[in-house]
């Protein structure tokens, strides 16, 4: 029984940092709706602002509140400037726009950070008060951890009070109900806007710091936290702050009671978690529906068939690719092969997304599945291309299953989803080391005798990738491209006329699985190993802007943009080693530059002229 | 196909918007549903087209029970439907509209090479040409003027050779004109393919023009039933209406 507490006080403990991460994020989905990519950075800065406030400190427990304090404001006031700076101007942008926006200041983020700080791990010295442990149920447990199970309510209580008791609070409450209303009303919206992002940015700065004794602040630390606070958001339901409460309670503890139950499944518990939570109520636990503006429905330009001048460019340039190893060296035709490759990823991203009207934030899971599973069946004696075509069906598989549960939620879930099951893929392949290497991947993955030399391999990637995105682009003007894009016009409609808009979705999301699976165990083979980052956010952010540079509403877009994106990047990596912090302002300033997409704007241009 | 609906009834969150509603469709017979607004019209609509699970009663095309069935399942077995506000495919051509509802009837959508613009070419723009709208069928459904979109809507519903025409409001939005024009098709293709039609309308001119029979509902209940005469004549019918705009 004393085992049983003790897990059950860890789990409390877990469950108030948990809270403490997400509350910030749920705070400024309800009032703004934006989805804010950026909380795990702001989360980071908290514990190195933190870190930095707290060594030249005092110690003890009286100075050690202070400073994270005084971190947490430190961070809400870079909240603050961060949305008077940025986010105020994308607010009417699709979300789609807004995570990637917001994904380019967590970018930015992570490269200042790594030049204030340093590339180390920083930890907080620990002063006899904080090592200290409590007896409690026949064994001990850190007073510290102790602590932290009152701040989760306490700022549980804090916030419940600045909503329902105080003027602010109402006219904060009343703007997350019906914004047109309170602007009506002449309330200050930009104002109340500002203040509501730095609260959240405050909350997530509060936890990072919070952390500090327990943890070391490090440059890694952003990513598993924003996916840990999507997670708790999504199940307590999007701009619910008891809903999140309640959401970090019930993983806290699965978690705390999980890794001596079942260690192993520690990483998808949280996972399962979800999709039980959304399959029950797809709102989450508190949540309410999402009043969500009708998709791009009403946005989508029509698609015509390509004129034939554009063919003809198309013919000419497939035809010089297909020669390029008669008139290109091995470091060129490496990198038409990874353009080759990153075709395929954007056509398969942009079957779902376009088309299908569904944006994946995590479309990387298919490429590392596909990766995994081609490159171990490889090894294991099967040789190159049925491994490929393993790494092919398991990526559509998994890809048809995750499909099966997000294809009905609205968009923001969807991303999200997609997100946390990529992140999911990721920690997989990260901590199953006996399969995957870990961190170390899996080494000589290289392609048979007669694929090996570059040229024979590029011959290889181009018929299997621009192939395939040939393919799945006839699918898109076959019956079924109709079918898919009449179930995002107008699903009602869809139905009427006896589709199934869901079957048609699933499809599509297997369908886009299976491409991605295909490109990425090309490129485990090209490269001649397999590592966790091929599933990591990076990739997944990489294949969403070449769909985006192309165009989300353009049949050749991915095309293009994959080519564009693909030497853009490698031109990039040669002249600077700031790449995350150019990305990053290469991605805001996109997003600043064409707030409704970049065919958007096009079209608007070619209409106005 | 005859529809029958015995003791239809919706609550939204204690509100009852429909208490127990019954009537019946004949094959060839148009038959109107009016009230005022609020009535119940539209719950009543979304009941019949599977677009809402009514809380009581049941639905039969045929004698076959077919209460709460997925719309899908209703355009399989005959069933098609115009909605208030308009539902077109924007990011097609009007003919592409109509190829799509085409093919999604004949269960040929799950077909992934032959280009969807060659298919089904002839049989879309005989569609278009009953409705009027041949001459547009190279634009862009989504910058059709309104009353387009609404014939548009139901040459895609005739596309699928339904038995049964639910129509929302099928002429909201149109110059008189061009009403008459459409429910007059309507009537013929009613007469000429025997089909059923049920349909709202806040045009009495168009109502009383058309309509073999009329129910009257008036907060969830029906309160008249009868051919446009007696309709006419009913004195709950004058009441509820309170002779506004009544003809």
């Amino acid at each position: 029984m004393d085992f049983f507490y003790l897990q059950a006080l860890t789990g409390l403990s877990g469950a108030s940092s948990l809270f403490l991460l997400a509350a910030g994020l749920t705070v400024i989905f309800g009032v703004t709706r934006v989805v804010n990519f950026a909380h795990g950075g702001l989360f980071m800065l908290g514990a190195y602002i933190g870190w930095t406030i707290l060594t030249v400190l005092p110690s003890g427990p009286f100075w050690f509140a202070l400073g994270v304090l005084a971190a947490a404001l430190a961070v809400a006031a870079l909240g603050a400037a961060l949305e008077i700076a940025l986010l105020r101007r994308i607010y009417r942008a699709p979300a789609l726009f807004q995570l990637l926006a917001t994904f380019g200041v967590l970018l930015v983020i992570e490269e200042l950070t790594q030049r204030i700080w340093g590339p180390d791990d920083l930890s907080l010295p620990r002063p006899p008060w904080l090592r200290g442990a409590v007896p409690l149920a026949g064994g001990r447990f850190p007073a510290y951890d102790l602590a932290l199970i009152f701040v989760g309510p306490l700022v549980l209580a804090l916030l419940w009070a600045l909503f329902t008791r105080t003027r602010w609070g109402t006219l904060v409450r009343a703007a997350t109900e019906d914004r047109e209303m309170v602007g009506a009303l002449g309330v200050d919206q930009r104002l109340l806007f500002t203040a509501v992002f730095a609260l959240g940015a405050g909350l997530a700065g509060l936890g990072g710091a919070l952390t500090l004794p327990d943890q070391s602040a490090t440059l890694q630390m952003d990513l598993p936290a924003i996916t840990d606070a999507f997670v708790i958001v999504v199940v307590g339901g999007l701009g619910s702050v008891g809903g999140a409460w309640l959401a970090a309670l019930l993983i806290g503890e699965l978690q705390a009671f999980g890794i001596v139950l079942v260690p192993q499944a520690t990483l998808v518990l949280a996972f399962v978690v979800m999709a039980a939570v959304l399959a029950l109520r797809p709102n989450g636990l508190l949540g309410r529906p999402i009043a969500e503006t009708r998709a791009t429905a009403g946005l989508a330009p029509m698609i015509r068939p390509a004129p034939t001048a554009a063919r003809a460019l198309g013919a000419v340039a497939l035809l010089l690719a297909a020669l390029a190893p008669f008139w290109l060296g091995a470091y060129g035709l490496s990198i038409l092969t990874e353009a080759a490759i990153a075709i395929l990823f954007a056509a398969s991203l942009h079957l779902m997304m376009g088309p299908g009207g569904m944006p994946s934030f995590g479309h990387a899971a298919f490429f590392g599945l596909g990766a995994y599973a081609a490159a171990l069946a490889a090894q294991a004696g099967a040789g190159m291309l049925p491994g490929l075509a393993l790494g092919l069906l398991l990526a559509a598989v998994a890809a048809a299953l995750l499909g099966a549960f997000v294809a009905r939620l609205a968009g923001v879930y969807l991303a999200m989803l997609t997100l946390a099951f990529a992140q999911i893929v990721w920690a997989a392949a990260f901590q199953w080391v006996q399969l995957t290497g870990g961190d170390n991947g899996l080494l000589n993955v290289w392609p048979p005798r007669w694929a090996g030399s570059p040229a024979a391999f590029f011959w290889l990637a181009l018929v299997l990738c621009v192939g395939t995105a040939l393919l799945l682009r006839r699918a898109l003007y076959a019956p079924f491209g109709y079918a898919l894009r009449a179930a995002r016009d107008s699903p009602l409609r869809a139905e009427a006329i006896g589709l199934s808009p869901f079957a048609l979705r699933v499809a599509a999301f297997a369908l886009a699985g299976a491409g991605a699976g295909l490109a990425g165990g090309l490129f485990g083979f090209a490269k001649g190993g397999v590592f966790p980052s091929y599933a990591g956010i990076p990739r997944s952010v990489d294949a969403l802007l070449m769909v985006l540079l192309g165009g989300v509403h353009a049949m050749s877009g991915p095309i293009v943009g994959a080519l564009a994106y693909t030497i853009l990047y490698d031109l990039l990596l040669q002249v600077t080693d700031l790449w995350r912090l150019v990305l990053g302002l290469a991605i805001i300033a996109l997003v600043l530059a064409f707030p409704e997409g970049i065919a958007g704007a096009a079209l608007r241009r070619w209409r106005a002229a | 196909m005859t529809l029958a609906v015995a003791g239809l009834a919706k609550s939204f969150g204690g509100v009852q918007a429909v208490g127990g509603v019954s009537f019946a469709v004949a094959e060839g017979e148009m038959l109107a549903l009016i009230g005022p607004n609020g009535a119940g019209k539209s719950t009543c609509f979304n009941m019949i087209g599977g677009q809402l699970r009514p809380d009581a009663g049941r639905v039969t095309l045929a004698g076959a029970d077919v209460t709460g069935a997925r719309p899908g399942r209703l355009a399989r077995l005959g069933v098609g439907r115009t909605f208030q506000v308009t539902e077109t495919f924007a990011s097609m051509t009007v003919r592409e509209n109509v190829q799509t509802a085409l093919l999604a009837h004949q269960r040929r959508i799950w077909r992934f090479a032959r280009p969807l613009a060659a298919q089904q070419e002839e049989a879309a723009l005989r569609l278009l040409d009953q409705v009027g709208l041949a001459a547009q069928s190279a634009r862009a459904a989504g910058v059709l003027a309104y009353g387009d979109v609404k014939r548009l809507e139901l040459a895609m519903a005739l596309a699928a050779a339904p038995r049964l025409l639910l129509m929302d409001e099928p002429t909201a939005g149109m110059a008189a004109a061009e009403r008459a024009a459409l429910m007059a098709l309507v009537r013929r293709l009613a007469t000429a393919q025997r089909l059923a039609v049920l349909f709202t309308e806040h045009d009495m001119e168009a109502v009383f023009g058309v309509a073999d029979r009329i129910i009257v509902l008036n907060r969830g209940r029906l309160i008249a039933e009868g051919d446009p005469e007696a309709i006419r004549a009913d004195p709950l019918v004058r009441e509820v209406y309170l002779g506004g705009g009544f003809a």
